[in-house]
């Protein structure tokens, strides 16, 4: 008897929270949908997102403002950067003539973008890069920007 | 009466005024340290379990020719009390293992083990933890460099 | 899967490393007879990126990206503390807007790494619904903060004496809109899962842990609450703007399962509360101390620092010798601990229970291999 009175129950408390379950299930079928379609939609971007850096352009110069100071390479915890400049003129600052990092160890961290006493860098929106092998995530960042046009 | 004062006076008669520090907490974030001879560990593990102590972590700094061990005890109620026990002896000595005495001490020195060879008189399981199983190094000893042979590249931090 | 037969019955069994409720790469050794499990020997480091060892090499800063990496669901906390103990050490003083902020964001990190551990957990368990509504709702607090941090999960956002970037208007907006969002998303996540039959029956009662045991084996964090023990480090040992808040610290009594899972709900609740309260007593102020030197040099000395992170004690120790990078970093991972019970526990347990009861532990495997 007590048995019986048990599955009895067991069914019906079973079935009670199935009911509970779909209602709640039922009412998000009316609401919106959330879920974006990645490759056709894309999410959009935070003003402040940390992609991988870049070199800005400077609208005065058309160029990069980097002076070659080496603060960026010296706090970087993965060590991924290596910047070289050369006095052009005597009475103005250096000027960096190449700056590479390499992408793949980059941790995003934005210490090189804090530390940068002209501001010369910044975080890029990109987040799709891709490349053949390990080497092409070592990047020139001036011939970069040079090369997209001023 | 909080803790920290009931508990002061038995530690100084059991284990000498001269080897408790009181320290400050609000800098240091513990309120006492004691240092300790090995031999006299599980006696003192054995009380601090009584008092209803746990085994918060266990940790060593590579100190030259002598490796010190923290034993770190706090308790679960208010007051806070913090209790750093200093085990300081010369590498290789074996220090008695507190498996027995508190469960939790078995994955800690396990870990003490792995990063800097210490041993652990006593332990049921003493193996690598974090570390494979094949590796012939204690990589938090002050003399070990990291090469290739450790698996990976190694990254050349030139800085001042 | 089978390894080797010992005698007719007992056969070891290997849960994981790659295994989808093990949440990463943990590996769980048991030894069964037929559905019964004999011994549990987890297996963890598969890993390990030497984190100490990094913080050992790198200045103080250098050091704060990796923190975050540690606890891949906590970043924000991990942040948080690492930040704190450092400033405690050298005595920065953080201005009172930065500490509002920091508050504001860990705790909606704490929220985010519960909900994540909700809808796993009632994954594991074979409800896949939760999931979907769990990572909606995680979404927007990914959204909120990637406003500020502008990275979604190792935000790096704490600076040694404050923040690194103010508050906007999107993330003050979208919070204030998804606090009542979430209350109401709760409320559904009661009658969805919470009195849920199939759900109580395969979690009441199941890998109980007493107060006692949880001692022994140190738990901290939601799975020493659900014992009963009533011990949170931002009761205990107050830290940032904790003791200017109210806020319940919710206890559970039987210590199974069931416990475990309620005290996280009922303490994503106790979040939004602080939250709130945080935010509407935001104070004006810069949000970064002044004079805070890059290449960080805390007095000679060892350092211990206590948080309570998503999963437990978090604790911080290091030793400076006065110098640009530190001697030793060490840190105490809530859930190397938590972990490391299941030997205890799951011996005598069923193999479906041993799904339950690890899933409860809400283990992250990266922050136990550091
Ligand atoms: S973001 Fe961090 S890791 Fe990357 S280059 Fe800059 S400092 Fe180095
Ligand atoms: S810190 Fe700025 S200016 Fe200095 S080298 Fe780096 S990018 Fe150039």
């Amino acid at each position: 008897m007590n048995a019986v009175v048990r599955y009895l129950r067991d069914v019906f408390s079973g079935a009670w929270s199935l009911a509970m379950g779909m209602s709640v299930t039922l009412r998000y079928m009316f609401k919106p949908v959330s879920t974006v379609q990645y490759p056709r939609e894309a999410m959009p971007l935070p003003e402040v997102y940390r992609g991988h850096i870049e070199l800005r352009r400077f609208a005065e110069t058309g160029s990069h403002g980097c002076v070659a100071c080496g603060e960026c390479f010296r706090i970087c915890p993965s060590g991924v950067i290596k910047v070289q400049g050369l006095k052009e003129e005597a009475d103005r600052p250096n000027r960096a003539v190449f700056y590479f990092i390499d992408f793949s160890r980059c941790s995003l961290c934005g210490l090189c973008v804090e530390v940068c006493p002209e501001s010369a860098l910044a975080f890029s929106k990109v987040y799709e890069e891709v490349g053949v092998s390990r080497y092409s995530t070592v990047v020139d960042l001036i011939a970069r920007l040079e090369s997209q046009g001023a | 009466m909080s803790f920290l004062e009931d508990i002061t006076p038995v530690l100084a008669q059991r284990f000498g005024v001269e080897n408790l520090t009181a320290q400050d907490r609000a800098r240091h974030g513990y309120d006492l340290r004691l240092a300790l001879d090995q031999e006299r560990l599980t006696e003192l593990v054995g009380l601090l379990k009584e008092a209803g102590c746990y085994l918060e972590y266990i940790t060593a700094v590579d100190q030259g020719q002598v490796l010190e061990l923290l034993y770190f005890f706090g308790r679960y109620d208010q007051p806070p009390f913090r209790l750093q026990v200093k085990v300081a002896m010369p590498k290789g000595v074996a220090v008695p293992s507190l498996a027995g005495i508190i469960r939790a001490a078995d994955w800690q020195e396990r870990e003490v083990f792995d990063m800097f060879g210490q041993r652990f008189a006593g332990h049921p399981d003493l193996r690598r933890i974090l570390l494979s199983e094949d590796a012939d190094f204690h990589p938090l000893l002050k003399d070990f460099k990291p090469g290739p042979e450790h698996g990976g590249e190694v990254v050349n931090l030139e800085r001042k | 899967m089978l390894r080797k037969t010992l005698t007719e019955d007992s056969f070891y069994l290997n849960l994981g490393p790659q295994h989808p409720s093990t949440h990463g790469v943990l590996h769980l050794l048991l030894k069964l007879d037929g559905e019964r499990i004999l011994e549990c020997k987890p297996l963890v480091g598969y890993s390990h990126r030497a984190h100490e060892h990094m913080g050992q090499n790198r200045t103080y800063l250098q050091f704060l990206p990796n923190t975050s990496r540690m606890d891949y669901l906590g970043g924000l906390c991990y942040n948080h503390a690492y930040c704190l103990a450092v400033e405690k050490a050298c005595g920065i003083e953080v201005p009172e807007r930065a500490r509002y902020i920091r508050t504001v964001c860990a705790e909606l990190n704490r929220i985010s790494s519960h909900l994540l551990w909700f809808g796993a957990y009632l994954m594991d368990l074979g409800a896949f619904t939760p999931f979907l509504y769990a990572f909606d709702d995680r979404e927007d607090i990914l959204a909120i903060l990637g406003e500020v941090t502008g990275s979604r999960l190792t935000y790096s956002y704490c600076r040694f004496g404050g923040v690194n970037r103010d508050l906007n208007q999107n993330f003050l907006d979208g919070t204030k809109a998804f606090i009542p969002k979430l209350r109401k998303r709760l409320k559904d996540y009661r009658t969805l899962v919470t009195k849920n039959i199939i759900f109580l029956n395969r979690t009441k009662g199941i890998g109980t842990v007493s107060a006692e045991l949880a001692r022994d084996w140190a738990l901290t964090g939601p799975n020493l609450r659900a014992c009963g023990v009533a011990y949170d480090l931002r009761r205990a040992e107050p830290y940032s703007i904790y003791p200017e808040l109210e806020f319940e610290i919710p206890t559970a009594t039987a210590g199974d399962c069931y416990d475990r899972y309620w005290v996280r709900m009922a303490e994503m609740e106790q979040s939004l509360r602080i939250v709130e309260q945080a935010l509407g007593r935001l104070p004006e102020g810069p949000v970064k101390a002044a004079g805070v030197p890059q290449w960080i040099q805390p007095p000679a000395g060892d350092y211990h620092f206590s948080y309570e992170s998503p999963r437990g004690h978090l604790g911080i120790y290091f030793v400076s010798d006065g110098g640009r990078v530190p001697l030793r970093m060490k840190w105490r991972t809530p859930s190397f601990s938590n972990l490391s019970i299941l030997s205890e526990i799951l011996p005598g347990t069923l193999v479906a229970d041993t799904i339950a009861i690890l899933g409860s532990i809400d283990v992250v495997i990266p922050e136990i291999d550091r």
